[in-house]
Order: C-alpha cells, then sequence, then structure tokens
C-alpha cells in the first residue's frame, strides 16, 4: 500500500511541473500604450485651452483607460497615468504619455487637462478633454462617448509584449468644439 | 460522552433557530406597479420591423450610457398594448431604484431598447408628468429614485412628453 501511495505521489510530482509554460516567451501578458496629445490648436485647427490659474488644481495631462465607459469620467477607469509636471507654457500642451504594465485588451483613452480643482475627483467640471477616435483621420479624437463607442471607434487594443502608440501618426488634437466636463463631470455631449 | 455531543447539538440547533428574524416579514421582496402614459406619441401602434410592441419598464441600480446598463429587473406589457395602461414588477428585493420606461416601437438585433423608440426616466420632481429625458437630470435629483419595501406595492406614475426617443442603441437624447 506504501509502494502505491509512493508511486502516486511521484507521479503527482512529475505531472505538476510540466504544467508549467515551457515556451521560452515572456510570463507577461501586458503590454506598452504610447499616447500623443496636443491640446495646443496652433495650426492644427482645434482649440487652446487656457492655461490654469486655479491654485489647487494639478495642472496636468492625465490619461484614464476604459474597459467601459459611464456617464462620468471619473467612474469605472481601469488606468491611468499623468505627465507628470503641470502645464505652465503652451508648449506644455504637447507631448506624450506612456503607460507601461497594461494588460492586453481593448480600452478606450481619454486624455485631459486637470485645469479645474475639485475635492471629489481629478476629472471634474472645467477640465478640457478628449477621448480617442480611431477613424477621424483630423484630430484622432472626439468629445462623446458614444461616438467613440459606436462601431468601437475608440477602441486601442494592447496586445502582450507590444507597444502600441495612438494615434499611429500625429497626436490626438483637442477639437474645435472645446470640450470641457460639465456639471458633475459629466461629458460633454453635442 | 455521548450525552455531551447530543447536548452540543441541540444547543447548536437552539441557536442556528434564534437566528430568523422574528419582527418582520422573511421575504424582503414588495412590488411596484407603474402607471404609464404614452398618448402623446402620435404613431403609437406603428411599428418597425420585429419591434415587440410592448411598453417596458425597468427598474435600475444606478444610470449608464445606456438603458441596458444596470438593469435589476424589468417588467412588461402584453403585445399592442394601449398607449396608457400599467405595469406591475413583482418580486423586487426591497431597495431604490432608478425607472426608465419606454415603448419598443423599432426593431434592434442587439438590444430591446433602441433608436427611436421613446422612453422617459422617472423623476418626481418634474413636473412635466414625473419625467425626465437626462440621465444627467436624474441623477442630479433628488425625487428620481423610486423605493420598494418589504411586503408593499409602490405606486407610481409616469408621462412621456409625446418627442423623446432614443439615440442610436439606445443612447438618451442628450
Amino acid at each position: 500500500m506504501k509502494k502505491i501511495s509512493l508511486l502516486v505521489l511521484a507521479l503527482l510530482l512529475w505531472i505538476i511541473p510540466a504544467c508549467d509554460d515551457d515556451d521560452n516567451s515572456t510570463s507577461s501578458s501586458n503590454g506598452t500604450l504610447v499616447v500623443n496629445f496636443d491640446f495646443d490648436g496652433a495650426g492644427d485647427g482645434g482649440a487652446t485651452p487656457a492655461i490654469s490659474t486655479d491654485p489647487d488644481a494639478t495642472k496636468q495631462i492625465y490619461v484614464y483607460l476604459y474597459n467601459t465607459m459611464s456617464l462620468f469620467p471619473y467612474e469605472y477607469y481601469t488606468y491611468d497615468e499623468t505627465t507628470g509636471v503641470a502645464v505652465d507654457d503652451a508648449a506644455d500642451f504637447v507631448g506624450s504619455i506612456t503607460l507601461n504594465n497594461i494588460p492586453a485588451g481593448d480600452y478606450y483613452v481619454l486624455v485631459f487637462y486637470d485645469a479645474d480643482y475639485s475635492q471629489k475627483s481629478i476629472a471634474r467640471s472645467g477640465d478640457p478633454y478628449m477621448l480617442y477616435h480611431s477613424t477621424d483621420g483630423t484630430y484622432h479624437a472626439t468629445a462623446s462617448p458614444y461616438v467613440a463607442i459606436k462601431n468601437d471607434a475608440g477602441l486601442v487594443t494592447i496586445t502582450k509584449g507590444q507597444t502600441t502608440t495612438i494615434p499611429e501618426t500625429g497626436s490626438m488634437i483637442y477639437e474645435v468644439d472645446a470640450a470641457v466636463f460639465g456639471d458633475q463631470g459629466a461629458w460633454d455631449i453635442p | 460522552m455521548k450525552k455531551i455531543i447530543y447536548l452540543i447539538m441541540a444547543i447548536a440547533l437552539a441557536a442556528i433557530f434564534s437566528c430568523d428574524d422574528v419582527d418582520g416579514p422573511s421575504n424582503p421582496n414588495g412590488s411596484i406597479r407603474i402607471n404609464y402614459n404614452f398618448a402623446a406619441v402620435s404613431d403609437f401602434g406603428t411599428l418597425t420591423g420585429t419591434a415587440t410592441g410592448r411598453v417596458y419598464a425597468c427598474l435600475h441600480r444606478g444610470l449608464g450610457l445606456y438603458p441596458d446598463y444596470y438593469v435589476a429587473q424589468c417588467g412588461s406589457t402584453e403585445d399592442s398594448p394601449a398607449g396608457t395602461g400599467s405595469i406591475t414588477i413583482s418580486g423586487v428585493y426591497h431597495g431604490s431604484y432608478y425607472l426608465i420606461v419606454y415603448y419598443d416601437q423599432n426593431h434592434d438585433s442587439d438590444v430591446i431598447p433602441s433608436k427611436d423608440d421613446p422612453y422617459c426616466i422617472y423623476d418626481s420632481n418634474s413636473t412635466a408628468g414625473n419625467a425626465t429625458n437626462d440621465p444627467y437630470d436624474a441623477l442630479d435629483s433628488n425625487g428620481s429614485l423610486v423605493s420598494v419595501e418589504k411586503g408593499e406595492t409602490t405606486n407610481v406614475s409616469i408621462t412621456h412628453d409625446g418627442l423623446t426617443v432614443f439615440n442610436y442603441r439606445g443612447a438618451w437624447a442628450l
């Protein structure tokens, strides 16, 4: 009986390591996203928000990623990143933000400028923003979550071990509509 | 030893039964009756495609970008209802809900609440038939939650303005 038990144990010990992933690929299922943004309308037909004078606002540019979007931008975002630098010159309105270690999958992308302080959330009333829109060849952006959702136009696919850059060329340009979050931080839906 | 085990079992059984709620109905559910009025919809009864033609009332735990988000429970009329009538939803877990009422006049293969379907969101603070078309207004109002109590039936009335319809894929008319 003891021999049978030892045999079973030995078999188990042999099987368990065999279940390990034995291809030499990276074990991480995450990727990287680079978001190029342009809130400076000069020369590209977009709008330019005023540089914030709110002493309590962070004045930084933020990127939020969503699996699904809700009525408010501060709800249900899954990843976020910031420039880490306060915008104090129009030149700071143009740049890029890199999000590392993002699980592979599809995301909606929000970029906003924290111009107005709120104690409830960073993304809030008065902040200029834009959502990624892959099929808008001019601005690569929209103010409406409905436009981003329709036909998955706003989805970005993050692939394991790869870096995705949006847009592929140029930048997300702050639209002529000059969208800012509304009351309670609601989307500025045209 | 056997007696001690019996004693422990008896104490355990007594403790289990003493956990029962004895000061109220054990059923935590209630009902809600929604009196709807879509009489202002001029083409009520005219359907496109294979729309169900029913009036639906849905209780929501929250409001999202689309009316099929955060649905707790729905009820509907039978086919070919009158423009005014009522829907009762039973077995509703007690609590507070947002209420959306719509008329499935247009077919969509993916969702029932779809483009051009007349709809309204309950808001008792609205003088226009206890209804609003804007989920942001509903969230901002202290009159848009309906309360369902244990063992009771809540009665509400809502009147559609005859104009407000869903946008693409059931998006709110914002």
